[in-house]
């Protein structure tokens, strides 16, 4: 298993425009109560909000250089744990110590002069595709099941001197409140939301600060289990996230990954200067081509079939492409409710209050759906595993839902397996209890556990076999 | 793969462990009681990485050749902890340590370099026996020159002065010897290596070590003028490379080693923020008698110390309870509370019985704790 060291940061943030942020401060009541229908989307079709503007190569710069996440382990400390970068872990485009750097760590010297390395967007939304890191595809592989302090206390021991120490203090003290929230069961597995609720309830909403006791009730512990998405559907997604909570101006949503250590009402207005960019850059984001030969012809009965079958959700490819931006209902899709559900379900809605009391207040929104999005299929042969729980580990079981294996873990190390479509797994014949606690059991995918199950989705099981081939074969296209 | 892990592996708890021990090497509270005229912290505040060699990972280990010392590695420590019985069930316990600070590299000119630089490594050495009721602890600093310390290599001998381990030549199934005396106070002992020994192969932390977590103990432990025949277990450890110097930084770690009667050792090591913030967290191990590591605290880990001991200056934790994952719950306790050594600085380090309950059965276990001197008031 590889690991990277996690500065967890932030995706799945919501959050409102700077103008509301003004209004916060000045103690001025906000234009709005606390209105439920505020924060809830209907399922069905969801309207465009305008962006902000941005440079798609001006974001690439900044996504790979920029300190959005500032705080972090010294660099000499972390050299000591890490003396080499492999190769093949450096990106193009880095500036300074970054391009010597992997790819998931951004260097900035701080305040007192010590230079941090810090976990940028790429620790989750980058992943490898033979020997290539492929920004933007959701790494399936990262590991958030084990007690991130222990990272923190190993670098630790290498940190030295007064400077170096207090930087470390600031990151162990934020891993060290959001410590609780993180830990997922199953490699692989994502807990950025959960995160992400974890941090605002450690922030005031108003003036960033940080404190070290929740100000709010904090989340469950348990992360609902997700798939990190590709950003390359950015580009025709009117809101962000599976359940659509993301509305408004997404360059804000992102970049609240810097939520972990930006502390002030400034530094979020500095990171919010190129964020526009950032968003360009992902919506401009095109997939990996399929790297493995296609049937042409095949691959165009299959389109037919797709135009019949599956295009009202999920829209048209090609040069006259459609999208719909549709949401469909929890009892129509009939996959694992309990994202969706514990989104909508009241529990939650403090924290979309804390959005609409920040700085950023007012641009955007947190408003789930009680349902989940049908997301474009761009790239989808690399997108696996598949659902927003990552619960079917390949197209060919998403297409038939008798192939879902109940428990079932990756091959390692990573392998494609173009016949099923998606990276190599195995079935298994027990879950989670039948391992013994460790790695060995945190490979494991029991989708008998709360928020893994792989129910649902059966739109092409009353197709026929050679149908779904075509499907399947069309699906490579795209 | 330069990826930063965690250092899950079992073992690499065993000798992350050792490597925490090190503390003591960023004192600033030396006594003036020290045998030799070498300005420790002097030559602390001048260490360098320069010129040393971070530990080949790959290279298999190989006994006797790795039990002596690697000096292109900056630092390097041995420990060995015998946990025994007199003929009446009295509990002894011996513990050596050795450490090395590498001062010059291999290969370069110490004649061109500054006065400190005149010496190659510097040597420290702890002693510390007890038979529950009186015990003698003693702390010696040298340099690596003139044979008084270090590892001879025709003798296949850790040494400083009278205190010596020696390894059998080649035979990884012949004994080793302990021997060392003091005022009033003379131990010998056969150790005989159990368990097959554990090191972490691929691990990324910059040093390397290896552990012989159960050796069998015969031997002899004359204290105050009266001898008694002894038996029981040894635990060794041996690490080298850039070895973390405690005390410079944010954290500071508790060491426990445990020998349990089902044939398992445990290792457990508690780090925690010197400013007090903050959980602490727990890498812990359990090697099984044939020799396996099996990690423990994955799912859960909780250590919490219900008693306390004031010390001179410091209140130690002398009591700990401990649980880890669904696996094993331990009561550990000191034999006796005062064991505390002015060393540099003040350590907290003695023997501990452990009772509770493994995979559901009872267990006991005799073993030591190693409480830093760094923790806040
Ligand atoms: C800790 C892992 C993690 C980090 C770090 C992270 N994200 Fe994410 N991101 C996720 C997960 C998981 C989701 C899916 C959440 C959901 O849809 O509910 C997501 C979703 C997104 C989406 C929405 C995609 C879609 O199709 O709806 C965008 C855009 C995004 N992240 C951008 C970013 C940016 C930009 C950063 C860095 C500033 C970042 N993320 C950092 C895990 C992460
Ligand atoms: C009624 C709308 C609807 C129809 C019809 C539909 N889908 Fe979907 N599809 C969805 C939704 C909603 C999701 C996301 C479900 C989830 O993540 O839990 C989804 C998910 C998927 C995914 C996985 C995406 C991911 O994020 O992993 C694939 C692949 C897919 N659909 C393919 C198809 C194909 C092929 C067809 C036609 C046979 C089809 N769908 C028909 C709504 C639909």
């Amino acid at each position: 298993m590889t690991r990277k060291p996690l500065v967890y940061t932030v995706s799945a943030l919501l959050a409102g425009g700077l103008a509301a942020g003004l209004w916060a401060l000045a103690g001025l009541p906000l234009p709005f109560g606390p209105d439920p229908d505020r924060s809830r989307s209907p399922t069905g079709r969801v309207a465009e909000s305008p962006q902000r503007a941005g440079d798609p190569q001006a974001g690439y710069t900044a996504l790979v250089n920029q300190p959005y996440v500032s705080c972090g382990m010294p660099y000499s400390a972390y050299r000591r744990i890490a003396p080499e970068t492999d190769p093949a872990m450096l990106l193009p485009g880095r500036t300074g110590r970054n391009a010597e750097l992997p790819y998931f760590l951004t260097a900035h010297v701080n305040d007192a002069g010590v230079e941090v390395v810090s976990n940028n967007c790429l620790v989750c939304h980058a992943g490898r595709i033979g020997d290539e890191v492929v920004v933007g595809l959701g790494d399936a592989f990262a590991d958030f099941t084990t007690d991130p302090r222990q990272l923190v206390t190993q670098v630790g021991r290498y940190v030295q001197g007064p400077d170096e120490s207090a930087a470390w203090q600031l990151w162990a003290d934020r891993i060290d409140g959001i410590a609780p929230y993180i830990q997922t069961s199953t490699i692989g597995m994502n807990p950025a939301t959960n995160l992400s609720w974890a941090l605002m309830a450690h922030r005031d909403a108003r003036t960033m600060e940080w404190s070290q006791d929740p100000l709010l009730d904090p989340p469950q512990n348990t992360p609902v289990p997700l798939r990190t998405p590709p950003w390359w559907w950015m580009g025709k997604k009117n809101a962000m996230f599976y359940t659509t909570i993301g509305r408004g101006d997404h360059s804000r949503y992102m970049i609240f990954a810097s939520m972990l250590c930006a502390d002030s009402v400034e530094e979020l207005a500095e990171i919010d200067s190129y964020a526009p960019d950032i968003r360009a850059y992902l919506a401009d984001l095109t997939p990996p081509a399929y790297p493995y030969p296609i049937d042409r012809q095949l691959a165009a009965q299959g389109q037919d079939l797709f135009m019949s079958e599956c295009a009202s959700c999920h829209g048209t490819y090609g040069d006259t492409h459609s999208y719909p931006n549709r949401i469909v209902p929890l009892d129509e899709i009939g996959t694992d409710p309990l994202y969706a559900q514990t989104m909508t379900d009241g529990s939650l809605d403090r924290f979309y209050d804390w959005v609409d009391r920040s700085p950023h207040g007012g641009t955007v929104r947190a408003a789930p759906a009680e349902g989940y999005i049908a997301p474009p299929l761009d790239g989808i042969w690399a997108a696996a595993p598949y659902l927003h729980n990552g619960s079917v580990p390949n197209l060919a079981a998403l297409l038939d839902s008798r192939l879902r294996p109940t428990f079932w873990r990756h091959v390692t190390p990573q392998d494609y397996d173009p016949e099923a479509m998606g990276w190599r797994s195995e079935t298994l014949e027990a879950g989670k209890d039948s391992v013994p606690a460790g790695t060995e059991r945190a490979r494991v995918y029991d989708t008998t556990r709360p928020g893994y199950g792989n129910s649902g989705h059966t739109f092409a099981d009353r197709l026929s076999d050679t149908q779904r081939q075509a499907l399947l074969e069309y699906l490579k296209t795209l | 793969m330069t990826r930063p892990r965690l250092w899950t592996a079992a073992i690499a708890a065993v000798c992350a462990s050792l490597a925490a021990g090190m503390w003591f090497l960023q004192s600033d509270t030396r006594p003036e009681t020290t045998q030799t005229q070498i300005n420790w912290m002097e030559a602390m505040a001048s260490l360098s990485q320069d010129g040393f060699e971070r530990p080949e990972q790959a290279r298999p280990l190989d006994w006797p050749q790795d039990h002596a010392a690697h000096p292109s590695a900056r630092s390097e420590a041995w420990l060995i902890s015998a946990h025994l019985q007199g003929p009446e069930g009295t509990p002894v316990n011996v513990q050596f340590s050795m450490t090395r600070i590498g001062l010059v590299p291999p290969g370069s000119h110490a004649d061109t370099a500054p006065s400190i630089w005149e010496l190659r490594d510097i040597y420290r050495a702890h002693l510390i026996a007890t038979d529950g009721t009186q015990g003698i602890a003693e702390e010696r600093f040298g340099r690596g020159l003139s044979g008084q310390a270090g590892f001879d290599d025709a003798l296949q001998q850790l040494h400083f002065d009278n205190w010596t381990l020696t390894f059998p030549d080649d035979s990884p199934t012949d004994s080793w010897q302990f021997t060392a005396t003091a005022d009033d106070f003379a131990v010998t002992l056969d150790l005989q290596p159990g368990k097959t020994p554990i090191s972490p192969e691929g691990s990324d932390a910059p040093f390397r070590g290896y552990a012989f977590t159960r050796l069998d103990v015969t031997g002899t432990f004359d204290m105050a003028g009266v001898g008694q025949p002894v038996t029981g277990t040894a635990w060794f450890e041996h690490a080298w490379g850039e070895l973390p110097l405690p005390g410079a930084g944010p954290v500071f770690s508790d060491r426990l080693l445990l020998h349990l009667d089902n044939g398992d050792d445990l290792s457990v090591i508690v780090s925690q923020r010197s400013d007090g913030r903050g959980a602490p967290t727990v890498d812990a191990a359990l090697i099984a008698a044939d020799g396996s590591p099996r990690p423990l605290g994955g799912e859960m880990s909780q250590v919490s110390f219900p008693r306390l001991w004031q010390g001179a200056q410091i209140e130690w934790p002398v009591v700990w309870a401990i649980k880890l994952d669904d696996a094993l719950e331990l009561q550990v306790t000191a034999v006796s509370d005062t064991q505390e050594h002015a060393f540099t600085p003040l350590i907290w380090s003695g023997l501990v019985h452990a009772e509770g309950q493994l995979d559901g059965r009872p267990v006991r276990g005799t073993g030591i704790l190693q409480l830093s001197g760094e923790r806040q008031p």
